[in-house]
């Protein structure tokens, strides 16, 4: 994948995330399409950096947008694409379920780090708000993850005439 | 240097995770307030979210409508019946408004600083609302422009809905009372002199507690803003949905419905 088609896709998801998205709403709560760009990035494109690189960026331009404070969510979002990135190594990417997994833990993850951050600057938020929340939004993304995954995964096939497989 | 030549990548990443640490830090001790990168930031992304905002809701719409023609039916009589009774209410006020006229000169010739001119209310569509996070921010169409300020208070048909924490040219942030970093200071609306505080428990609700520990709120009372701090008084807040005594802290403890659907927030009023 070229680096402007990722850029493209990111600024869609920043732009769709509090608007268009909330039409898909289900009991007040919507995928987190930019952690899900950044968690399947970093998962099947290891060289180009698109989650850390693009993370960043959208990650700083929502916090400026959205945020009382800026830093919390690209800081977030770069720690979990470089988990991801680490991680992979001893992953097979062309298993699902690998990839079920990463997106889970990354979801806690992400959601942890920046509930931390936000509460160093001062908001007075409780964990059990945040881990009552993870859950729903998790499983919501996690279904916009599979089928990113069913798109854009490359798996090595089988060709007849190809000696490898002999 | 010889390690950060070996380890590009991990050097790099470092590298990136200092600088946002950084700004980090600058922002917190700073308070992200206006300025002009936010907003620049805010004003192009207004545009172009506020309009696939509208496409969505038209959808969202569309598609309610066509699953709920016989609840709409009922809607329309009801509404019908609603708009009869305050054609006969308008009719009353008049009456009333004459008397108010005559009572606004007879405090004038008398000195009495009571009545006072209404605020100016601006509405604005509600354009930018992520629901993937706990936040209760969201961002509105109207700004600057339109003489919105921080701090400025917004409402709906319903009740309170927040206050502005930062605007620009086109564009506004409000924070709802239902974010974590809100406090309002209430009052019952049927025993005005039963006071506490709410804040947002960030699940949608209120939670907050009585000031006096010998306060006879009940399930179902409705709580208004009691105009200490920055709300100004009258504004309804919601509903007394539970009360538990705190044995350790002897303290009421309640949890409010809020007035207002902030689901399916759409418009809202600015009091300027």
């Amino acid at each position: 994948m070229k680096y402007w088609k990722a850029g493209l896709a990111f600024l869609v998801a920043f732009l769709i995330q509090p608007s268009f998205l909330n039409v898909i709403s289900i009991g007040g709560y919507t995928p987190n399409l930019i952690l899900c760009l950044v968690v399947i990035f970093s998962f099947l494109y290891e060289e180009e950096l698109y989650g850390v690189v693009f993370g960043a960026i959208f990650g700083l331009l929502y916090d400026i947008c959205y945020s009382n404070v800026i830093g919390p969510t690209p800081i977030a979002l770069v720690i979990v694409a470089f988990c991801i990135i680490f991680a992979r190594e001893f992953a097979n990417i062309e298993n699902i379920v690998n990839m079920w997994v990463a997106s889970a833990l990354s979801f806690v993850g992400y959601y942890v780090i920046n509930w931390v951050l936000i509460h160093i600057a001062g908001n007075p938020i409780g964990l059990s708000v945040v881990f009552g929340h993870i859950p729903w939004v998790t499983l919501y993304s996690m279904i916009v993850i599979t089928i990113m995954y069913k798109f854009l995964i490359k798996r090595v096939v089988r060709y007849h005439k190809d000696r490898y497989f002999r | 240097m010889r390690w950060i030549r070996e380890h590009k990548l991990i050097a790099a990443l470092i590298s990136l995770l200092l600088v946002l640490v950084i700004i980090f830090v600058v922002s917190m001790s700073s308070g992200q307030g206006n300025n002009s990168l936010t907003d620049a930031v805010n004003q192009g992304t207004t545009g172009v979210s506020g309009f696939l905002a509208n496409v969505g809701n038209g959808i969202k719409d569309n598609i309610a409508g066509l699953f709920s023609h016989g609840k709409m039916q009922d809607r329309i009589e009801e509404l019908e019946a609603e708009n009869e009774k305050l054609k006969r209410e308008l009719s009353e006020t008049k009456l009333e408004e004459s008397q108010l006229e005559q009572l606004k000169e007879l405090s004038a010739l008398l000195g009495y600083d009571y009545i006072k001119q209404g605020h100016k209310v601006v509405t604005a569509d509600v354009t930018l609302n992520d629901k993937s996070t706990w936040t209760g921010t969201f961002i509105i169409d109207r700004g600057t422009e339109a003489g919105i300020s921080v701090g400025k208070i917004v409402i709906n048909g319903s009740g309170l809905v927040g206050k502005i924490t930062a605007a620009g040219e086109g564009w506004a942030k409000v924070t709802s009372v239902i974010d974590s970093g809100s406090n309002v200071s209430f009052k019952l609306s049927r025993n005005g002199s039963q006071l506490g505080v709410v804040s947002g428990n960030s699940k949608g609700s209120l939670s907050g507690y009585m000031l006096d520990n010998e306060s006879t709120v009940t399930e179902g009372d409705i709580i208004l803003t009691s105009g200490m701090g920055t709300f100004p008084a009258g504004l309804e807040i919601g509903s007394v949905r539970s009360i538990t005594n705190n044995s350790n802290t002897l303290i009421k403890e309640i949890t409010v419905e809020p007035a207002v659907d902030f689901n399916s927030l759409r418009k809202v009023s600015v009091i300027l």
